[in-house]
């Protein structure tokens, strides 16, 4: 059975007046960032872009793509590249799943939850300039970790000026960012709707299939986001590489920052440009997978 | 969905924004004049200064329109204070005394001030010999005794020893009547002096109104005045140090400094500690007194309060330099670098003035400077150079653009200013119309080095206003010109009719190049390299690590390389050019892990591990004449150096250099290293600016444009070496280093052509790499050389370091 509708006009007017005001109000109130957002990245990201392809900053000569030939051809960036890419693969992961499993051990209702949640967290309280003293003692040729490999009869190693550095760093990273996770996925858990865990149960649902169709899914946005803040971060790490082993580290300790802060310094800004340009895209391709992934698994959840 | 993607690629787009981001962070750059718009002033100079100003005047003040001065007579038995209105060409003489008695006693004036009132206050010295504390006679003296102590204490040539004395010390023992007295002055040789301190106050009619000695108490036998002001209620203050000394002279007490604060009567009415070092004092506009100087917070400014007798720390201003004046109620006038800036004591911010380069003065040349009423300013300007000491009375005024000359400004670009540099630029704006030169220093107060670096790194890449460069060093130079940053100057010195190609050092100019291009050119040279006796090391300059350590094997134990060597040291020396029989630098590689690289550690490790100095150690010209020590590094810069070195081993030498496998082991050191930046407005103009470091010179130059090390040019080269063979016209000089003393003789063919080979035939240049090779190295093998790690290990690690540093600079 069908019903005629009839618009009241004046209604619609209103309405569109209000919409347009509070558009207006709320762009005011985002204008301030969406302009910080445009000088402070999205400028300095296209003089990035510029500088890229000219030869050099004062003759701005434009060379094609010159400079992202010679980039990719250097043998710093290439070290940089893969040591980096290898560090992303291995920690990401690690800080994504280790975060996960933390949360669900103190979701578990293990004893000293509160305690250990809080001892997750100290290292975020730690100032970067501690955290490198703090790694310096226990794994410095003399350091704390060498001695007590030397007390179960083992050898010295050289942490930092090996191959063994990545693990050391690796294992900085998860020290640091393993609390913040766990933290973002505790909370997530707490979101995911009870009933529908209750109905997994009812119908049969043994733990792992609860935990693989429902808590999982139900994670998916946050196992996104913490992926991504944990890319960032592991981008970050060079801070703490740079303050243990300076400009120059061990071959397998440097990095792609290590090669832009270089650049920099040595006002190498076509390298330094280039360099960016190619992070930027494999972050690009890295996060558009992210979201690829997210939406095609996900998107049952949104459509409910 | 639309929607959904277009979200989805404006975050991706941002993501790619905020990832560049994480490249890199800096910048900096110079604040412009507060109004942003370009000021000019000229300098007028005073050409009909009193007779009393003359080659003796000192202590210049300005005040008001008045220049103040103290100046001695012709005979020099006077001195005195005078004043000259630069406005109205008003002169007076303020106050006058006695120099010298004759008898070798003298008395001058060490500070003065002059209160709003024109009461004059002045802090005078005496030094009077104290006669008992001698007890030879010589009474009988005559002037063959006075020349043979001359010859004998002082080292004199009969002929020098006579003019000296005539020149310089006569006066001193003369009396009104003419009368010389040679005992005293002998006397004087032998005696103890007694430095006595007064003040005194002149009032306006130019009588004494009160005239008193100091009394400083113990540990006060010397005085030295830094500073003298008087606040609005008369209270004069001194800022003094102290000390006293042994019969050698030697300080025995340390050093005092404090303010001392006499009233209007005379009668002294405390002192004021200082909290460091107090090095002037000045009166502020509202009629009390400021301490200036130095503590650990760097120069600052402390308020004095007279009431409670102690400087107000808490009240202190950090001023970045002590040369401060006060130009009104609200503000001070601070030099800093090049510039005068005006400093407000509320905002505590500071805007440049005017600077001394804008008026064509070398701002090392400005002695003192004050505003005049009418926004003048005046400075006394004061050069040092081979041709005296020459002084400027200069009136600057800030002029309409329109009144200036149509002039295409030119910037060169330092970290900071040379005054090599800063000469040749006031030449040359002097010397044309058309072109004007600005020094823009980037690296004035940077706290750290690489502030500086980074903020003249950027300013040079990213200002386009930038014409020329001068590079703080070679490295840096080099590494702008591999980024095609500086113009080709081939093609404007083959433009040029009266400069070429041929008439550089061939050489030189190869350590200029970068890609077949010059792109920079240094106004001198040195070089560096090392020296040995050739009997032990050969006659041809260039050796190798084995070569090296093959002579010490054959010498007796304990027998050193260089002086004061310890094991990082010595591996520096034997990196200094070695370090390039381990890179290929054309394909960034290197083998730092190689066993020759672990064999110079190993030699490296025989050193002791650090050097510990003692007093009873014996110097290095007696450990070379001995052959307890074989080499020393030399850095050639004259011939001198050749003989004394020469006189040293006691036989002849070889410049052996630093081990290396290729070439002779010397490197060029070039000085003042200056580029034409792409961007320069005006090539041409700047060309004709750099071009006069280079342009033949006249014979009416004289040698007052003296820099240090040779001349980058054939010609000049070649006359300094054939000046070097000739009997010098004061009949030669006598060096001395430690032990050794040698009276120069002019310098042989043999020692002509040793040299010129060396310089003809370096090509490596110091410099010519970043630290980071030799930091890598250093760093890496303390480990071995304390034990901690096998030569092997750190040679491993080495290599790694050192790989990613080349792979990243290919």
């Amino acid at each position: 059975m069908r019903r005629s509708k009839k618009k009241d006009f004046s209604k619609v007017i209103k309405k569109q007046n209000k919409s347009w005001f509070h558009r207006l109000v709320s762009g005011a109130f985002l204008a301030p960032s969406v302009l910080g957002v445009l000088l402070f990245f999205v400028l300095p990201f296209l003089v990035v872009i510029y500088f890229s392809f000219v030869n050099n900053p004062v003759a701005k000569k434009f060379v094609g793509l010159t400079n992202y030939i010679n980039v990719i051809q250097n043998g710093a960036f290439r070290t940089a590249v893969g040591n980096t890419l290898f560090f992303s693969v291995v920690a990401v992961p690690l800080a994504v799943i280790l975060g996960m499993a933390l949360a669900f051990l103190l979701d578990a209702g293990i004893p000293l939850k509160s305690e250990l949640r809080s001892c997750f967290l100290t290292p975020l309280m730690v100032p970067t300039a501690s955290i490198v003293l703090i790694w310096q003692v226990l794994f410095d040729y003399n350091g704390v970790v060498n001695v007590a490999v030397q007390k179960f009869g083992g050898g010295q190693v050289d942490w930092l000026k090996s191959s063994a550095g990545l693990l050391v760093i690796i294992l900085l990273f998860l020290w640091k960012n393993l609390g913040y996770n766990m933290i973002l996925f505790l909370s997530a858990m707490g979101n995911i709707p009870k009933d529908i865990i209750e109905v997994a149960e009812l119908d049969g649902a043994n733990r792992w299939q609860i935990f693989l169709h429902v808590k999982l899914r139900y994670l998916s946005p946050t196992i996104m986001f913490v992926t991504i803040l944990s890319m960032i971060n592991s981008f970050k790490v060079f801070r703490e590489i740079y303050l243990l082993t300076g400009e120059y580290p061990y071959g397998a300790l440097y990095m792609l920052q290590h090669y832009m802060n270089n650049t920099f310094a040595s006002a190498d800004y076509q390298k330094l440009s280039t360099a960016a340009i190619y992070m930027s895209f494999v972050m690009i391709v890295i996060m558009g997978i992210l979201f690829w992934v997210e939406h095609h698994f996900g998107k049952d959840l949104e459509e409910e | 969905m639309n929607r959904s993607l277009w979200r989805k690629a404006v975050a991706l787009t941002l993501t790619a924004a905020m990832t560049a981001g994480l490249t890199a962070c800096g910048g900096g750059g110079n604040s412009t004049s507060a109004d942003g718009k370009k000021r000019y002033f000229k300098a007028d100079y005073l050409s009909d200064l009193p007779d009393s100003f003359n080659d003796t005047t000192s202590n210049i003040q300005f005040k008001g329109d008045v220049m103040y001065y103290t100046s001695s007579n012709e005979d020099y038995t006077k001195s005195g204070l005078y004043s000259y209105n630069l406005i109205t060409g008003e002169n007076a003489q303020l106050y006058e005394q006695a120099q010298s008695d004759g008898s070798g006693n003298s008395s001058w004036v060490s500070g003065y001030t002059v209160a709003d009132s024109g009461e004059v206050y002045l802090f005078v010295t005496k030094n009077q010999m104290d006669e008992s504390s001698v007890t030879e006679d010589y009474s009988d003296a005559t002037l063959d005794d006075v020349l043979s102590y001359m010859a004998d204490q002082w080292g004199y040539s009969a002929e020098d020893a006579e003019k000296d004395w005539n020149d310089y010390y006569a006066k001193d023992y003369t009396d009104e009547n003419g009368n010389v007295n040679y005992g005293r002055f002998l006397l004087a040789q032998n005696a103890r002096f007694i430095q006595t301190s007064s003040i005194l106050k002149v009032d306006t009619s130019g009588n004494i109104a009160f005239e008193q000695d100091m009394d400083l108490g113990a540990n006060a036998e010397n005085v030295s005045c830094n500073g003298i002001a008087v606040d609005k209620e008369g209270n004069l203050y001194l800022a003094l140090n102290t000390w006293s000394n042994n019969d050698s002279g030697n300080s025995v007490s340390s050093d005092e400094y404090f303010t001392l604060v006499i009233g209007e009567d005379g009668s002294q009415k405390g002192r004021i500690p200082s909290d460091g070092y107090t090095s002037r004092l000045v009166g502020l506009a509202d009629g009390t007194v400021a301490s200036i100087g130095y503590g650990d917070a760097g120069c600052e400014l402390r308020p004095l309060d007279v009431g409670a007798m102690k400087e107000q720390t808490d009240k202190a201003i950090e001023v970045p330099s002590d040369t401060v004046s006060v130009l009104d109620e609200k503000n001070l006038l601070v030099t800093e670098g090049s510039s005068v800036y005006k400093y407000n004591l509320d905002t505590k911010e500071k805007e440049e003035f005017f600077s001394w380069m804008d008026c064509n003065i070398s701002s090392s040349s400005v002695s003192s400077y004050g505003v005049l009423s009418d926004g003048r300013i005046a400075a006394y300007l004061q050069n040092w150079n081979s041709n005296g000491n020459q002084t400027e009375i200069a009136l600057i005024k800030e002029v309409d653009a329109s009144e200036v000359a149509d002039t295409v400004n030119l910037t060169l670009a330092c970290m900071w200013t040379g005054s090599d540099v800063e000469e040749k630029v006031i030449a040359f704006n002097k010397s044309q119309d058309k072109y004007h030169i600005t020094m823009k220093s980037y690296g004035d107060g940077a706290e750290e080095y690489e502030d500086a670096v980074n903020s003249f790194n950027t300013a040079v890449t990213s200002d386009s206003n930038i014409d020329l460069v001068l590079f703080n060093d070679y490295s840096q130079a080099i590494n702008f010109a591999s980024k095609g940053l500086n113009v080709d100057l081939y093609g404007l010195l083959d433009k040029d009719t009266e400069l070429s190609r041929d008439d550089f050092l061939p050489n030189v100019l190869t350590a200029c190049e970068y890609d077949g291009k010059l792109a920079i050119l240094p106004q001198t040279f040195t070089l560096q390299t090392v020296i040995g006796k050739a009997e032990d090391v050969g006659t041809t300059p260039g050796w190798t690590v084995s070569d090296m350590k093959a002579l010490l094997a054959s010498k007796p134990e304990g027998t050193q390389l260089f002086w004061g060597m310890d094991r990082t040291s010595a591996l520096t020396a034997l990196m200094s050019l070695g370090y390039n029989d381990f890179i290929n630098w054309e394909d960034a590689s290197c083998n730092f892990d190689s066993q020759e690289f672990i064999d110079v550690l190993d030699f490296a490790n025989m050193f002791p591990e650090e050097f510990e100095y003692r007093d009873d150690m014996e110097d290095s010209t007696v450990l070379l004449s001995q052959g307890k020590q074989l080499l020393d590094t030399y850095y050639l810069s004259d011939f001198e150096q050749v003989q004394m070195y020469r006189a040293i081993f006691g036989g002849p030498t070889t410049f052996i250099g630093y081990p290396t496998s290729e070439g002779n082991g010397a490197m060029l050191s070039l000085n003042n290293i200056i580029g034409i930046s792409n961007s320069c407005k005006d090539v041409d103009g700047a060309w004709q600016f750099l071009r006069t470091f280079y342009l033949p010179k006249k014979s009416s130059d004289g040698d007052s444009d003296y820099t240090y090390g040779f001349s980058i040019r054939k010609d000049d080269f070649g006359k300094y070496c054939q000046n070097a063979m000739k009997a010098d016209s004061d009949g030669g000089s006598t060096w001395g280093w430690g032990e050794f003393e040698v009276e120069i003789q002019p310098a042989t063919q043999e020692d002509v052509d040793q040299v010129k080979d060396l310089v003809y035939n370096t090509t490596a240049v110091s410099g010519a790499v970043s630290d980071d090779i030799t930091n890598i190295i250093n760093e890496e093998a303390a480990a071995y050389f304390s034990g901690q790690k096998s030569a092997e290990d750190v040679a491993k690690i080495i290599q790694s370091r050192m790989q990613v540093y080349l792979s990243e600079t290919k």
